[in-house]
C-alpha cells in the first residue's frame, strides 16, 4: 500500500529552551551514540547528533547566555546529499528526510565539509561500549563502526515503528504517534515535532501565523525542516 | 618461386633514398620495401608515397564510445534506479558535461592505443628480419624479392654504399598471427576483467572486516539480555534502582563509627540529641518533633530507608544531601545504628 | 655551410675553412644539445649504463626511501585497524593531510603532461630531453595521489564501489558527487599518462633491447612489443603521439579544475570561490614545473647525464618558472581580493589569522616561497644558469605551494559559519603517511631509472638531425626544420 507523502518537521521554540542538554542525552541513548573520552572531546570529536550550541552575549556582568539546539536539519536542497559519491547520503522525497545510509559509507566525509550546520560526524574509531552498556543498546538503530558518518535521523526508527504499527491497524498516523527522543525528553516542551502536511498537528499549527518563525542559514537555500521561534535572551548571570 | 630477404643498412637519408630509387628501377615494388630507422623519417626525405593511416577515424570510433559510455551511466542508470539528492534533477546539466568529457576523452585514448596495437600488428610474435645497429642510427633497408633478383639487387645496394649486408630466406609466418595477438590481447583484458566481475556479483567473496554485520546491540530475538528493573527509569529525587540507593552501604568499622558520631554532633544533635532519642535543642520548635531515633518505628526501618530520609528528607526534617555526602551519610546510618543497641 | 647535408651522418661533422665560423660552431655545440650530435651507439650507452650502475649512493638511498615507506605501510595498517582517530581530524576538519597530498601529487603530475605533450604540441625545442624524465615525475606522482585518496577513505576496503558496475545491489556511484568527477577525470588521465609514457618508450625499449643481454634483454624483448622502425610503425606511432597529445592537454587542465571543483562546489567559506578552477592549474603547473627542475637536477648528476641535460634545459624551464610566478600571483591576489574586499564574516577571522594569528608564519612563508623568491631571483640570468639555486628555488616553490594547498584545506575547514563549530588541525599519523608518500615517489623513479631508460635517444637523434646550422652573413646561425 502507498504510504502518504509527508514532511517531517522539528520546532524548536528558543524562548522555552534553558539549555539543559535533555535532549542530548536521550539522543545517545535512544541512537546508540557512543560517548569519546575526555581526550577526544579535547581534540574537537564531540559526537552528539543534537547539540546545544551556546554563545555567550556580551560583556560580564551584563553577560547572557544564548542556547541553540542544532540538529540534523533535514534540508529539502541538503548540500550533503549531491556530494556522496556512493549515494550514502539520500533523500527520502515521500517523508522529507535526510537518510544516511552507514554501510554504504566509505567514509570520504565530503558530505561533513558540506553541511554548513556542520551537523554530521564521523566515527573516527570504532565506538566502546563497556560492559554493561551493550545491554542499553538500542537493537532498532544500528551501531556504527569506525569509518561511516553518522547524523541525526529524526529517530526514524520510531517514525517506521509508528508508521508500520498505524498500517498494521488500518489507522492513519496520528500526530504525536511519531516522538523522537530528543522531543520526548524534553521537560520544557521547546523541540515539537510532526507532520506540516497534516494541517491539524502541533507543528503546523505553531508554524502557521509565527512571526518568531525563523530557519538557519536561510541565504544558503538549503531548505531546513528544523524551524526555530525566536526567543528572548535566556538570562544567566555568570 | 621462393622469396629471399635482403638487408642492407645504411648511414643516412639520402643514400637510402637513392636505394630505394635503384630498387624501383630493377621492379621490386614498393610494399615489398621496408625501411627500418631508429628516428622517424617522413616519407618525403625518403622519396616514398606517404602511407594512409586509419588512426583518425578509430580515434573517432573511440570517441563516440566513451560519449555513449558517459550517456549511459549519467542518463539511463540514475532512471534505472532514481535516488534524489540534494534537490538536485536526476540527469544534472553540468555534471553529466563533465562525465561526457571524461569519458570521451578516455574512449579516444583508448582506442587510439588500441589502433594503433592493431594497426602495426602489435605485438609482433614470430620471428622477423632486424638488425640491432638499427638504433645505433642506421637505416635498414629490406627488400623482399624473388630468388631470381637476389644477385641484382645485392649489387644494387651495394652500389648506393649499404654496408652489412644481409640476405636469408623469408620465414613464413607461424600460424595463425591474428589469432595470436588477439589472443595474446585479449588475455590481457579478459583475464582482470573476469576476475573483477566473479568479485561484483559475489561469487568470490573476500572476508573483508565488516564490523556492521555484527553488531553490539541485542536485538529482541537474541538473548541473553537484563531484565529491565522495575523503576529503570528514575521519576523523582536521588537515583534509586529497585528501592536500593544507588551508594554502596559502608562497612561498619570503628573509623565509620567514629566518623558517624562526628557527623552525627555536627548535623543531627540540634534536632534529634546528644543520644538521638528526639529531645534537642530545637526539638521543641517543631510540631511533629523530631523522631526518637531509637524507638521501635526507626529500628524497623531498613539501612536503606534510614539512608534515604537523610538524603531526600522526611517531613519538616530537610535533606542532608548538601551538607553530607553519600559515603558520610553511611557513615552516620552506622552511628544511628550503634545507638539504636 | 651547404644546404645538402644531409650527405653524411649528422654525427660525422665536417670542419670549416673558416676559423671564426669553426668557433661560433664550436660554441654553438658547447651550449646546445641538438647542435652537438655524437655516435648514436656512444649515446645510447649514455643513457643505458646508468642502468646498471647501483653505486653505493644509490643503495644508501633505497635501503632509506625503503624505510620510509615501509615505516608509512605500517602505520597505514595501524590507520585500519584502529580507525581515522589517529590522523588528527576532527569535526569540523574533516579533511586533513591526505587531501593536501592528494591535490599537492597530483598538481606535480601536471608539469610531466605540459612539458611532453603541449610543448610538443607546440614544437618547443628544448624539450626533448626532459619529456621523460618530467613524464616519469608525472607517473608516480599520480600513483602517491592515488595512495593519497585512499589513506583517506574510512572504509577503504569498499572503495570499488565508486567503479561503476553492474552489482547485485542495484547501485550505480553517483555522478552528481566531484568525488566521482575526481576518479573518472584521474582514471582517464592516469590511463592517458601511463599510455603516452609507454608510446614514448617503445623506440627506446627497442634501443634497450638490442644493446642488452640475459633477463634485461627479454624483459625488453617482451615490452617493446617487437618494434622495428619501419615507416608504418613511425607514421603510425607519430598520429598516435599527436593525438594523445591533443587529447591529453584538455585532459590535464579538466583533472586539476575537477580537483578544485572538489572545494569549489563546497558550501565552505573560503572555497566556493570561482576563480578555484584556473588558480589550481596554475598552482599544479607551477609546482610541478618546479618539481621537474629538482628532479633534472638529480638525474643529471647522479646518472652523469651532464651532456643530456644543459644550460639550456634549465634556463627554459626555469623562464617557465618564472611566467607561472607572475600567474599564480595573480591567481591568488583575485582569490584574496574579492572575499577580503566584502567582508564575509568568517574570511575575516581567516584573513586576520593569516596576517596577525597562528597560520601566520605559514602564510607568510608562502608568499616568500611563491612569489617573492622566485620573482626576485628568476629574472636573472646567472640563476637560471646556477643550477644549484634553481634547485634551492624550486624547493622553497615546493614548500610554499604544499603550504598553499595546507593552508586551503585543514585551515579553511576550521572556521566556518557557526563559531561554536570552529577547530584546529594539529598533525599526527598523517605526517608519516605524507613523508611516506613522498619517499614512494623517489623510490618509484629510482627503481624505475634503474629498468626504463629515462633519456628519450631517439627524440634527440631525431632533433640533432633536424636541427642544423646556418650561415647568415658572417654569424652562424641554428636553423630548426618542421619536418612533418
Amino acid at each position: 500500500m502507498e504510504q502518504p507523502k509527508r514532511k517531517w518537521t522539528m520546532v524548536i521554540d528558543l524562548d522555552k529552551c534553558t539549555g539543559c542538554a535533555a535532549c542530548v542525552v536521550a539522543c545517545h541513548a535512544e541512537n546508540n551514540v557512543p560517548i569519546v573520552t575526555d581526550q577526544e572531546v579535547a581534540r574537537g570529536r564531540g559526537q552528539h547528533w543534537i547539540r546545544i550550541e551556546r554563545y555567550w552575549v556580551g560583556e560580564y556582568p551584563h553577560l547572557e547566555a544564548r542556547f541553540l539546539p542544532l540538529l540534523c536539519q533535514h534540508c529539502d536542497n541538503a548540500p550533503c546529499e549531491p556530494v556522496c559519491p556512493v549515494y550514502a547520503s539520500v533523500h527520502s522525497e515521500r517523508e522529507g528526510l535526510n537518510l544516511q545510509v552507514y554501510n554504504r559509507c566509505i567514509g570520504t566525509r565530503y558530505c561533513a565539509n558540506n553541511c554548513p550546520y556542520k551537523v554530521r560526524f564521523f566515527n573516527w574509531y570504532d565506538p566502546v561500549f563497556p560492559e554493561p552498556q551493550e545491554q542499553q543498546l538500542n537493537p532498532d538503530v544500528t551501531v556504527r563502526s569506525a569509518g561511516v558518518m553518522e547524523k541525526c535521523t529524526f529517530c526514524v526508527q520510531r517514525i517506521r515503528r509508528a508508521e508500520n504499527a498505524a498500517l498494521a491497524q488500518g489507522q492513519p498516523l496520528h500526530d504525536g504517534d511519531v516522538v523522537p527522543a530528543c522531543v520526548q525528553t524534553c521537560p520544557t516542551g521547546a523541540l515539537v515535532f510532526g507532520d506540516l502536511y497534516d494541517h491539524e498537528s502541533q507543528v503546523a499549527k505553531l508554524l502557521e501565523p509565527n512571526l518568531r518563525k525563523f530557519r538557519l542559514f536561510e541565504h544558503l537555500g538549503t531548505s531546513p525542516s528544523v524551524y526555530y521561534l525566536k526567543g528572548g535572551a535566556s538570562r544567566v548571570n555568570a | 618461386m621462393a622469396n629471399r630477404s635482403v638487408l642492407a643498412l645504411y648511414h643516412e637519408a639520402t643514400s637510402t633514398a637513392d636505394t630505394i630509387d635503384r630498387l624501383r628501377e630493377l621492379g621490386v615494388p614498393d610494399e615489398s620495401i621496408t625501411v627500418m630507422s631508429g628516428i622517424p623519417y617522413a616519407p618525403a626525405i625518403l622519396g616514398r608515397r606517404p602511407m594512409y593511416e586509419r588512426l583518425a577515424p578509430i580515434a573517432l570510433i573511440g570517441a563516440v564510445g566513451g560519449f555513449l559510455a558517459a550517456l549511459f551511466l549519467t542518463v539511463v542508470t540514475p532512471h534505472l534506479y532514481a535516488i534524489p539528492v540534494g534537490g538536485q534533477p536526476l540527469v544534472p546539466g553540468p555534471p553529466t558535461i563533465i562525465i561526457v568529457f571524461e569519458f570521451t576523452m578516455l574512449g579516444t585514448l583508448l582506442a587510439t592505443f588500441g589502433g594503433l596495437l592493431a594497426e602495426i600488428a602489435f605485438p609482433a610474435v614470430g620471428r622477423h628480419e632486424y638488425d640491432f645497429r638499427i638504433t645505433e642510427g642506421h637505416i635498414g633497408v629490406l627488400a623482399v624479392v624473388d630468388e631470381s633478383l637476389v644477385e641484382q639487387v645485392e649489387s644494387a645496394l651495394s652500389e648506393t654504399g649499404a654496408h652489412h649486408l644481409k640476405v636469408a630466406d623469408t620465414s613464413p609466418p607461424r600460424g595463425p598471427q591474428t589469432l595470436k595477438r588477439l589472443a595474446f590481447v585479449g588475455a590481457f583484458a579478459a583475464v582482470p576483467t573476469i576476475i573483477g566481475l566473479l568479485f561484483a556479483y559475489a561469487l568470490l567473496v573476500i572476508p573483508l572486516p565488516n564490523q556492521m554485520v555484527n553488531q553490539a546491540s541485542i536485538a529482541y530475538d537474541q538473548g541473553p539480555r537484563l531484565a529491565a528493573p522495575a523503576e529503570a527509569v528514575p521519576v523523582q529525587g536521588s537515583v534509586l534502582v529497585a528501592g536500593v540507593p544507588a551508594s554502596q552501604p559502608v562497612a561498619v568499622t570503628a573509623d565509620s563509627l567514629q566518623r558517624g558520631s562526628i557527623l552525627f554532633t555536627i548535623n543531627c544533635v540540634q534536632c534529634h540529641g546528644p543520644d538521638g532519642t528526639g529531645i534537642g535543642r530545637m526539638s521543641g520548635y517543631f510540631v511533629p518533633p523530631p523522631a526518637d531515633l531509637t524507638s521501635e518505628r526507626v529500628q524497623a526501618l531498613s539501612d536503606q530507608q534510614i539512608f534515604l530520609v537523610l538524603t531526600q528528607g522526611w517531613g519538616l526534617m530537610p535533606s542532608m544531601a548538601e551538607n553530607l555526602l553519600p559515603v558520610d551519610r553511611w557513615d552516620v546510618v552506622n552511628h544511628v545504628r550503634s545507638l539504636q543497641k | 655551410m651547404s644546404t645538402h647535408e644531409t650527405e653524411y651522418p649528422v654525427w660525422r661533422r665536417p670542419v670549416l675553412e673558416d676559423e671564426s665560423l669553426e668557433e661560433q660552431a664550436e660554441h654553438l655545440r658547447r651550449r646546445h644539445l641538438l647542435l652537438d650530435p655524437r655516435y648514436p651507439w656512444d649515446m645510447n650507452d649514455d643513457v643505458l649504463k646508468p642502468m646498471y650502475q647501483t653505486s653505493r649512493t644509490f643503495w644508501v638511498l633505497f635501503v632509506a626511501l625503503f624505510g620510509l615507506v615501509m615505516m608509512g605501510v605500517v602505520t597505514w595498517g595501524f590507520q585500519i585497524y584502529w580507525g581515522l582517530g589517529i590522523t588528527g581530524l576532527n569535526r569540523p576538519i574533516n579533511w586533513g593531510l591526505f587531501l593536501v597530498n592528494t591535490v599537492y601529487f597530483i598538481g606535480i603530475g601536471h608539469a610531466g603532461t605540459f612539458i611532453s605533450a603541449a610543448l610538443r604540441v607546440m614544437k618547443v625545442e628544448w624539450r626533448r630531453p626532459i619529456s621523460r624524465a618530467a613524464e616519469t615525475v608525472t607517473l608516480f606522482a599520480l600513483g602517491a595521489a592515488a595512495l593519497s585518496i585512499f589513506m583517506h577513505l574510512g572504509r577503504l576496503w569498499k572503495a570499488y564501489w565508486m567503479l561503476p558496475y553492474p552489482n547485485q545491489r542495484q547501485l550505480w556511484p553517483n555522478f552528481h558527487s566531484p568525488l566521482m568527477w575526481d576518479f573518472m577525470a584521474i582514471l582517464t588521465y592516469l590511463t592517458g599518462s601511463v599510455l603516452f609514457v609507454y608510446l614514448g618508450l617503445l623506440p627506446d625499449l627497442a634501443m634497450a633491447r638490442d644493446h642488452t643481454r640475459g633477463w634485461r634483454h627479454r624483459f625488453y624483448s617482451i615490452l617493446a612489443l617487437g618494434w622495428r622502425g619501419t615507416e608504418k610503425e613511425w607514421a603510425h606511432l607519430e598520429t598516435t603521439l599527436n593525438i594523445f597529445s591533443y587529447v591529453i592537454i584538455p585532459v590535464m587542465f579538466s583533472v586539476h579544475t575537477i580537483v578544485s571543483w572538489d572545494f569549489a562546489m563546497a558550501l565552505q567559506p573560503g572555497w566556493n570561490s570561482t576563480i578555484f578552477g584556473p588558480y589550481f592549474i596554475i598552482g599544479a603547473l607551477y609546482s610541478g614545473v618546479a618539481a621537474v627542475i629538482i628532479v633534472m637536477a638529480i638525474i643529471r648528476k647522479g646518472m652523469r647525464l651532464q651532456y643530456f641535460l644543459r644550460d639550456e634545459h634549465f634556463n627554459g624551464m626555469a623562464m617557465f618558472l618564472l611566467l607561472l610566478t607572475f600567474a599564480w600571483a595573480y591567481f591568488y591576489f583575485n582569490d584574496y581580493i574579492a572575499p577580503w574586499y566584502h567582508g564575509e564574516p568568517a574570511m575575516k577571522v581567516i584573513f586576520d589569522l593569516f596576517r596577525r594569528g597562528w597560520a601566520a608564519p605559514l602564510w607568510f612563508l608562502m608568499l616568500f616561497g611563491n612569489i617573492l623568491l622566485p620573482a626576485a631571483t628568476l629574472w636573472q640570468r646567472r640563476v637560471r644558469r646556477s643550477i644549484p639555486a634553481l634547485v634551492v628555488i624550486a624547493i622553497f616553490v615546493q614548500i610554499g605551494m604544499y603550504l598553499e594547498r595546507y593552508l586551503i584545506v585543514p585551515v579553511f575547514l576550521g572556521y566556518n559559519e557557526l563559531p561554536f563549530s570552529w577547530g584546529i588541525f594539529v598533525p599526527r599519523a598523517g605526517v608519516i603517511l605524507t613523508i611516506a608518500a613522498l619517499a614512494f615517489v623517489f623510490l618509484g623513479y629510482l627503481v624505475f631509472s634503474r629498468f626504463f631508460p629515462l633519456i628519450p635517444a631517439w627524440e634527440i637523434l631525431e632533433g640533432q638531425i633536424l636541427q642544423g646550422l646556418r650561415r647568415i652573413g658572417r654569424a652562424l646561425l641554428p636553423t630548426r626544420t618542421d619536418v612533418h
